[in-house]
């Protein structure tokens, strides 16, 4: 049978651990965010130095007991005996009361020491009073000494006190032993992690759990009632009991609040009351005849004399007295007192305010995850193949195929509706690949591949047979405008080395492969990203000094770099979908640049130490919304940026227990994501809203778990299927997998 | 615990008890009203042949305890419960298996032979009964999808069946299999898809078929095997892509049909004119051929799969991204469209079959290695689980009433034999 989940239990298990974040206040968040952070910093350095402690000392411990094993044992196991002859006692009682013809030879002694019998020959009596006989025992230690080595069950043998025998232990009440010397539950069928059934649901709902009609005597007139008000009416028909007072002509004076009427009164005085502060409480040292351990040796009188005042834990000596008559005067009375009178006459005169709010007002009010469906909630399949970790995915426009790239050089396309690889290439023997990007343009088939300091444009010829002939021909097509060439020429001696050149593949092998264009910059490349349009694209070339970003126009095959000079490392680079907008990450700020006036028109501060991802909220695309940024950061932040409130997060979600590796949007729906390296793939509900006034709505629904983390690395990069609510997500594990 | 009145009746005449009323204890599960039939049983008819029922109340099989069935169900105790019963179902017994070169993604049989695409490009005819490869034939550059049955000629002597298999390579290829010469020649190369095609169907003339493709189109085709007034001539050696380098025709469609927003991913023909299409944009839509319109339309959850229609419960199945298998009835418009849901695969459905002869039974093959085979009357559990992939189940096929054919990721095809002798009694 399996038992129901409750409501409670599987919303935590849709939020996971991050449910407390969730029903924080936001700057209440952020200050501790900040906090959490260093000190989470110190305590995982610190539970690793102790684990690697603790470990060595268990080795060691273990060592130590290795000889000394058995007599250990028998020692611990002695503390079971007692339970066990219990339990055997009521064995034997049972027994008894089956058969009644059987001698009882119990013990009646009851739980006294059994030592008190040692020197009788008898070691108590049974139920009748008879002296029960002491069995004849070899005592000798050569017997034992024997006994150990000859008897196989020696170890097992115990030796019961109240019946005087020896007892061999069961296999059953050696498991009962096994168990309680580690620690474990007594009872080997008690299962302390059964799945706990919360009976009653921590959300409010429709109906009363209690539904009972009410009682009958709720209907009826209650009869005391009744006497007590016909007492009062006859009280008010005998003029005893005035009704309504008698109206006074109060209501023509206005009448004014007299603040301070009453700041001398007794009632303010009691208003304003604060206790006394309570002085300490005597405790067992300071009685007249205090237990022995409370009184202290000689030694420890002399540190107390030698000790200031201040560092004294008493500040008397505990001292012992056969009678009360015999104690002392207090020599220190007068100043005790002396020392109140000033605590009272110096104790802070402060009222603390308390709020009186209620806790589910703190709570935002959010919607349930169940209705805010569809999102992804369990892995449909699994893509396996790369034998090394996946550090990249993409999936086509249509949604049909899935590109992968690892870090053995190899790419891989995956039809994503079965997990069949239909293509593999190997673009390099010994870099990996970076980063993995097809055209967004529908009308052509073109993957963009970065590997160590190359950008390769590569036909695939999947999919339409006919966009890929066309891709082809587009690119044929290209003839070198001269004029350009010459401008660019004459640019290039200023700056040839900075411009990278593009390379046309025509014939070979390479073409056969797919290869089309290849741009070699002048340092590896980490990322590429494509404009929504698919004409132009954008690489990261991370550690090279001024030029850090390079934008290339595909049909002109022309490239350009936008920056004169770069302020700090850039982390990521993104286009606008629709408006003339480029997103430019560093570590700690995200820099958007106008591109048609050329210049900045935006500085974003994450707040974070080292951003490792950015994605824009496709919104703008189909309606009208404002621009809405989410940043990922190796802090374990994702912060949520819109961009018409303010240049700092609207929100800040810490939900990644280690470093964010990848975010991405949702095209159709609201929906985005963000993958760290704990493994765990976090899904929120993101709803931007076309009314400018209203803020967006995040929602955190789901955490996909599935990934094994490999090598602190856990899960590198994930994506949306362009038309479904499913995401895909390539980890260290060398797998993708697909969640639906 | 208490007891319930139950009146026994069944529609398998040779089963049939005494029209009395028994009081049942409310824990008693099926092998104790078992036991209680063959008691009966045998007193009418002093024979000691024990048999199997199974249970229905309220046309659902009882699956837990009696009283469990009657709370879920919201039945009174009080009064006399109605308990059909009916011989239970044999499991079906894996009969053969055979490998492949590549993955299966679609298997069809017929009373001779087991046709089978797969990813590498091939289709290949098996012989039913003895298991051989008998021939295969490349006529696609890209992993065959799906295939289609058009025509069997049952005829002993001459032994002819034409069938249509659908690519990745944006064509589908109407194949004649003749028996006595063990040939298999690619006749017509249909040619409109812009995008690979994903599933065929026949319907029950023989006259067209319709195909479906990622380009979110369906496209219907004459099936006739004999060269008609469309067809055009090309000749293969400039394309280089039918290695049998035979001529090959080329066929343009008749009919397209485009509503859909996404891929069609499953076809199955309703009647002689009316199509029903399942497509990932969560949608199962019903045309019309004469007029080519769309007649009315289904809206889901989830994106589909596949999908099968039964004349004899006339209602259409599902598989979906999910773990259900989902029973349509296309006669209703609107409302709750979803008759039922069956539960019990743990991945997506990638494939589902009726059973040919029964209006209850189904077979579904899951991404989770599983084949079950269902009775629309237990919705929570599964006949039988046949388990015998080692890897995704693509395709499965039920055309014959006596055999379960399966093919999947693991190269494997997997027949296995349905004992249908109760079945038919009733049918």
């Amino acid at each position: 049978m399996k038992k129901k989940r409750p409501l409670s239990e599987l919303q935590t298990s849709i939020l996971g651990e991050n449910e407390e974040n969730l029903f924080t206040n936001k700057p209440i968040e952020e200050e501790e965010s900040e906090n959490e952070e260093e000190n989470e910093e110190n305590d995982d350095s610190m539970l690793g130095e102790e684990d690697s402690d603790v470990e060595e000392g268990e080795e060691v411990n273990e060592k130590s007991t290795e000889p000394t094993q058995h007599t250990e044992e028998k020692k611990e196991t002695s503390e079971v005996v007692a339970k066990i002859n219990e339990k055997l006692e009521k064995q034997t009682e049972d027994n008894d009361n089956d058969t009644s013809d059987e001698e009882d030879s119990r013990n009646t002694v009851g739980n006294i020491p059994m030592q008190w019998y040692e020197d009788f020959p008898h070691i108590g009596y049974d139920l009748d009073g008879k002296k029960i006989a002491k069995p004849i025992r070899n005592n000798d230690e050569l017997d034992k000494f024997l006994d150990k080595m000859d008897n196989p069950e020696y170890w097992k043998t115990i030796h019961d006190k109240t019946t005087g025998r020896d007892h061999v232990l069961t296999e059953e009440e050696l498991s009962l032993v096994n168990r309680v010397q580690r620690g474990y539950f007594y009872d080997a069928k008690y299962d302390p992690h059964e799945p706990y059934v919360d009976f009653f649901t921590n959300e409010k709902m429709l109906h009363p759990i209690n539904n009972a009609p009410a009682h009958k005597r709720s209907f009826t007139p209650s009869l005391v009632e009744k006497r007590k008000v016909g007492k009062l009416v006859h009280a008010i028909k005998m003029g005893w009991l005035k009704v309504g007072k008698p109206k006074q002509d109060d209501e023509e004076q206005i009448k004014f609040y007299d603040l301070w009427a009453d700041s001398h009164s007794e009632l303010a005085r009691q208003k304003m009351h604060i206790p006394a502060p309570k002085p300490a409480l005597p405790g067992h040292e300071a009685s007249y005849n205090p237990p022995p351990e409370y009184l202290p040796t000689q030694e420890e009188i002399d540190q107390w004399k030698e000790d200031d005042p201040e560092d004294r834990k008493f500040d008397f000596i505990p001292e012992k007295h056969d009678a009360l008559r015999r104690v002392p005067q207090y020599p220190k009375f007068i100043q005790e007192r002396f020392a109140r009178c000033l605590d009272l006459y110096l104790c802070p005169r402060q009222r603390k305010m308390k709020f009186n709010v209620n806790p589910d007002d703190l709570i935002p009010d959010l919607p349930k995850p169940r209705d805010l469906r569809p999102f992804p909630t369990v892995q449909a399949l699994c893509y396996r193949g790369h034998q090394a970790m996946v550090r990249t995915i993409s999936v086509d426009t249509t949604g049909q195929w899935l590109a992968s790239g690892s870090d053995d050089g190899v790419v891989r396309i995956w039809e994503v509706q079965t997990a069949r690889c239909v293509r593999e290439l190997k673009i390099d023997e010994k870099e990996a690949i970076k980063c993995i990007s097809w055209c967004p343009n529908t009308s052509v088939c073109l993957l963009a591949i970065t590997v160590d300091t190359k950008i390769i444009i590569l036909n695939p010829y999947i999919g339409d047979r006919l966009v890929a002939q066309a891709t082809d021909s587009l690119l044929q097509s290209y003839e070198p405008n001269e004029e350009e060439e010459e401008q660019s020429g004459s640019k290039s001696e200023k700056s040839n080395s900075l411009i990278p050149p593009w390379r046309s593949v025509e014939t070979g092998l390479e073409y056969q492969d797919g290869y089309r264009l290849v741009i070699t910059h002048p340092k590896a490349v980490s990322k590429v990203t494509w404009h929504a349009k698919g004409d132009y694209f954008a690489a990261t070339v991370p550690n090279n000094s001024n030029a850090q970003v390079f934008l290339h126009q595909l049909t002109k095959r022309r490239s350009q770099n936008p920056f004169s000079k770069c302020k700090g490392a850039v982390q990521s680079v993104l286009f606008h979908p629709n408006r003339p907008f480029f997103f430019v990450a560093t570590q700690q700020y995200v820099r958007v640049y106008n591109l048609v006036k050329q210049q900045l028109s935006k500085k974003l501060l994450s707040n974070a130490k080292w951003i490792s991802s950015i994605a824009i909220h496709p919104g703008a695309l189909y309606k009208h919304t404002g621009d809405n940024l989410i940043v990922g950061s190796y802090d374990c932040r994702l912060s949520w940026f819109d961009m018409d409130l303010s240049s700092k997060p609207y929100r800040t979600m810490r939900y990644h227990k280690r470093a964010i590796r990848a975010c991405c949007f949702h095209r159709k729906y609201p929906l985005f994501a963000s993958a760290g390296d704990d493994g765990s793939i976090v899904v929120s509900h993101g709803m931007v809203y076309s009314d400018l006034m209203q803020n967006p709505l995040i929602v955190p629904v789901k955490v996909l778990k599935g990934h094994k983390v490999d090598r602190n690395l856990g899960v590198l990069d994930c994506c949306f299927h362009p038309h479904q609510p499913w995401i895909f997500s390539s980890a260290a594990d060398n797998t993708i997998r697909l969640f639906s | 615990m208490a007891h319930f009145q139950i009146k026994l009746f069944t529609q398998q005449k040779q089963f049939s008890v005494t029209d009395n009323t028994f009081s049942v204890p409310g824990s008693s599960t099926c092998t104790e009203l078992n036991d209680l039939v063959n008691k009966l049983l045998s007193e009418d008819k002093d024979e000691s042949t024990r048999s199997d029922f199974d249970f229905l109340v309220n046309d659902e099989f009882i699956r837990t305890s009696l009283v469990d069935h009657v709370e879920t169900k919201g039945l009174s105790s009080e009064s006399v419960i109605d308990v059909e019963y009916l011989q239970r179902k044999q499991a079906p017994e894996l009969k053969h298996s055979f490998q492949q070169p590549d993955w299966i993604s679609s298997i069809k049989t017929t009373e001779k032979f087991i046709i089978t695409g797969s990813y590498d490009c091939a289709v290949t005819v098996w012989d039913r009964v003895t298991t051989k490869q008998l021939v295969s034939g490349i006529g696609h550059s890209e992993p065959v999808k799906s295939i289609a049955i058009i025509n069997y000629n049952s005829d002993e002597k001459k032994q002819k069946i034409s069938f249509v298999s659908t690519s990745q390579d944006q064509h589908a290829v109407i194949w004649t299999y003749n028996s006595s010469t063990n040939q298999l020649s690619s006749l017509f190369c249909c040619k409109g898809h812009s995008k690979s095609v994903e599933c065929a169907a026949s319907n029950e003339k023989k006259s067209i078929f319709a195909t479906g493709s990622w380009d979110s189109t369906i496209k219907v085709w004459s099936s006739s095997v004999t060269p008609e007034e469309d067809t055009q001539e090309v000749i293969n050696s400039s394309k280089k892509k039918f290695k049998s380098g035979k001529k090959s025709l080329t066929r343009t469609a008749k009919v397209t049909l485009s509503g859909h927003t996404e891929v069609v991913s499953a076809l199955t023909w309703l009647n002689e004119n009316e199509i029903c299409s399942g497509s990932w944009d969560h949608t199962i839509r019903i045309w019309d051929i004469d007029t080519a319109v769309e007649k009315s339309h289904m809206r889901g959850m989830k994106s589909i799969l596949s999908l099968d229609y039964s004349h004899l419960s006339r209602l259409v199945v599902t598989g979906n991204t999910d773990r259900h298998v989902r029973l349509w009835d296309p006669r209703s418009g609107e409302g709750a469209v979803v008759k039922c849901n069956l539960t019990s695969h743990i991945g997506w459905v990638t494939s589902v079959h009726w059973a040919p002869n029964d209006s209850h039974t189904l077979v579904s093959g899951s991404l989770d290695n599983c084949v079950k085979m269902w009775d629309t009357r237990s919705p929570k559990a599964p006949l039988y689980d046949l388990q015998a992939h080692t890897d995704k189940v693509m395709s499965v096929d039920w055309s014959l009433p006596d055999i379960v054919a399966s093919g999947g990721a693991d190269c494997k095809v997997f027949t296995f034999t349905v004992n249908t002798g109760a079945v038919d009694n009733v049918y």
